[in-house]
């Protein structure tokens, strides 16, 4: 088997109307076109089947079979680089905000990042958070000259929608989005436990977890937000484990 | 040039499990044990995480086997430096009993197909697929076992039968064979073959485990039969009934109810895996009284 016959009988996976390569076989009186069909049904089912368990809410959100749809149009153009499909999905969110069909649904992009860093905070490196008495040592005006090295399963999203709230709504099912306000919401993805939490924050946090995660030291980052109570929120972004150490 | 055995772990043994994530919970509460369980590496190749918190308790009480299903070891390049690290240190991590693959491939370099694809069984693939394994079983430092295929097509090109090929493989990499008798089965309605004839072709000595699932049958656009390799049911009476014949020729061996879509309630793989212990110890039985 070559180089030529390996791409051919790829290629021909990878595209519907392609016909059946050369060079293969099927016992006499079998239809080969319907054996070749099998692989090519294999290779577009089973990553619309990986997307579809990596973005449970926004499939729950469009309904089964829009999802499975919009998937295949995905999969279709953009087969994964690796077999590590735990984190499939990476251009899928992209994707969607150019997907016509969902045109009517402008958050359902941010409810798939949502989604895509809820993954990306689930697979990352075990790693044991600063606890807050770590600054007991420290003088508070020193405090501020830090910056934080963020854990490695802390998560920022930025939406114009009520992403966190979609989020929740979906865990249920049969979901209840009568009562949702449409508003802006934020969320921050942390893991200080086992399982990954998500905590709604408001822009003023936003900007300053961003400036944080961005590298800057916790005065610079408060300076941005004037009308932030930067020590309480300090303090929460401890308690969920989202500082994995501080640089002085 | 065979790579040795890892000395600190025992070989797989017994009958067990494949792992699916809906069932972290009743595996761990189980008091029946099952003598081995099985996970995708694909499914644990990330950093961290519940995933790894949940196989981590369970593996202090199960022994462990961790089977490949993206490695392409059947691919026109060979399994990349980070791929086989990758898996080196997932086999490490939680101290793998067996490393397994597929004698298959899984696409082009940087466009993964995720599904096992098959092989023309020519000289050349031969030698490819042994230096891929060669080069795993370095990377590993340890023998691997190879997966018999299931197949909807063959090449015309193809020189080797299917069990010489994979007598070839297993004599000139010291890989070991990862029986899955389901597999024969399908191949054998697709191909139309006596699943017999073809077990007794296999090299049966080298099998380091067996693997039992369920597949679909249907008709293609002629009429003829043909078997999907579905995952997504019980194992059938056919694969039981060569079950028999093939745990007879290997002697025991860990054998491996494998279940990975629409998967059952915990309970339904306790009684498959009931089954196949069943069938086992006749087959001991059966092996006694003929020694008389």
């Amino acid at each position: 088997m070559r180089a030529a016959d390996y791409q051919m009988f790829a290629a021909a996976l990878c595209d519907a109307d392609a016909p059946v390569p050369e060079g293969l076989a099927s016992p006499a009186g079998t239809d080969l076109a319907d054996r070749f069909a099998v692989y090519r049904n294999n290779v577009h089912v089973s990553l619309v089947e990986s997307l579809a368990a990596s973005f449970p809410i926004t499939r729950a959100h469009v309904g089964e079979e829009f999802f499975r749809a919009m998937a295949r149009v995905h999969v279709q153009a953009a087969k994964p680089s690796s077999a590590r499909l735990t984190l499939h999905g990476e251009d899928f969110p992209g994707f969607i905000s150019s997907f016509e069909p969902a045109a009517s649904l402008p958050w359902l992009p941010d409810l798939a990042r949502l989604e895509r860093a809820w993954s990306q905070s689930w697979a990352a490196a075990d790693a044991p958070a600063l606890p807050i008495t770590a600054l007991r040592t420290r003088r508070p005006e020193d405090l501020l000259q830090v910056c934080v090295c963020v854990h490695p399963a802390a998560r920022l999203v930025r939406s114009a929608w009520p992403v966190a709230d979609l989020w929740e709504a979906h865990q249920a099912p049969d979901a209840n989005l009568s009562t949702i306000e449409w508003t802006a919401q934020n969320v921050l993805l942390c893991r200080p436990h086992a399982d990954v939490l998500l905590r709604r924050v408001d822009d003023a946090a936003a900007g300053f977890i961003a400036a944080l995660i961005a590298g800057d030291t916790i005065e610079s980052a408060a300076s941005l937000v004037p009308a932030l109570d930067a020590g309480s929120l300090l303090q929460t972004l401890f308690e969920d484990g989202f500082i994995l150490e501080i640089r002085s | 040039m065979p790579a040795s055995t890892s000395a600190a772990t025992p070989t797989l043994q017994g009958v067990g499990v494949g792992l699916k994530a809906e069932h972290y919970g009743a595996a761990l509460a189980e008091k029946r044990r099952p003598d081995f369980l099985e996970v995708h590496a694909e499914n644990y190749l990330h950093a961290g995480g519940p995933a790894h918190r949940h196989l981590e308790s369970l593996r202090r009480d199960h022994a462990l086997s961790i089977h490949g299903v993206g490695l392409s070891l059947g691919g026109p390049s060979p399994p990349s430096p980070a791929d086989l690290a990758a898996r080196r240190a997932l086999v490490d991590r939680y101290q793998a009993n067996s490393f397994s693959e597929h004698l298959a491939w899984s696409g082009m370099p940087q466009q993964y197909l995720n599904d096992l694809l098959p092989l023309a069984y020519t000289a050349e693939s031969l030698a490819r697929v042994v230096d891929h394994i060669d080069a795993t079983q370095q990377a590993l430092g340890r023998r691997i076992l190879i997966e018999n295929p299931a197949t909807y097509l063959g090449f015309s090109a193809s020189t080797f039968s299917e069990p010489d090929f994979i007598t070839e493989v297993v004599r000139r990499s010291g890989c070991g064979l990862l029986l899955d008798v389901n597999n024969i089965i399908v191949s054998a309605i697709n191909h139309d073959f006596d699943a017999s004839g073809y077990l007794r072709a296999l090299p049966l000595a080298a099998t380091g485990e067996i693997h039992l699932s369920g597949h679909a049958l249907k008709a293609d656009r002629a009429g003829r039969p043909l078997a999907i390799d579905t995952h997504d049911g019980p194992v059938q009476e056919p694969t039981w009934r060569l079950f028999d014949e093939a745990i007879r020729a290997t002697g025991p061996v860990a054998v491996l109810i494998e279940w990975d879509s629409s998967v059952p309630a915990w309970p339904v793989l306790v009684e498959q895996s009931r089954m196949a212990r069943d069938a086992m110890t006749r087959a001991a039985q059966g092996e006694r009284l003929a020694r008389g």
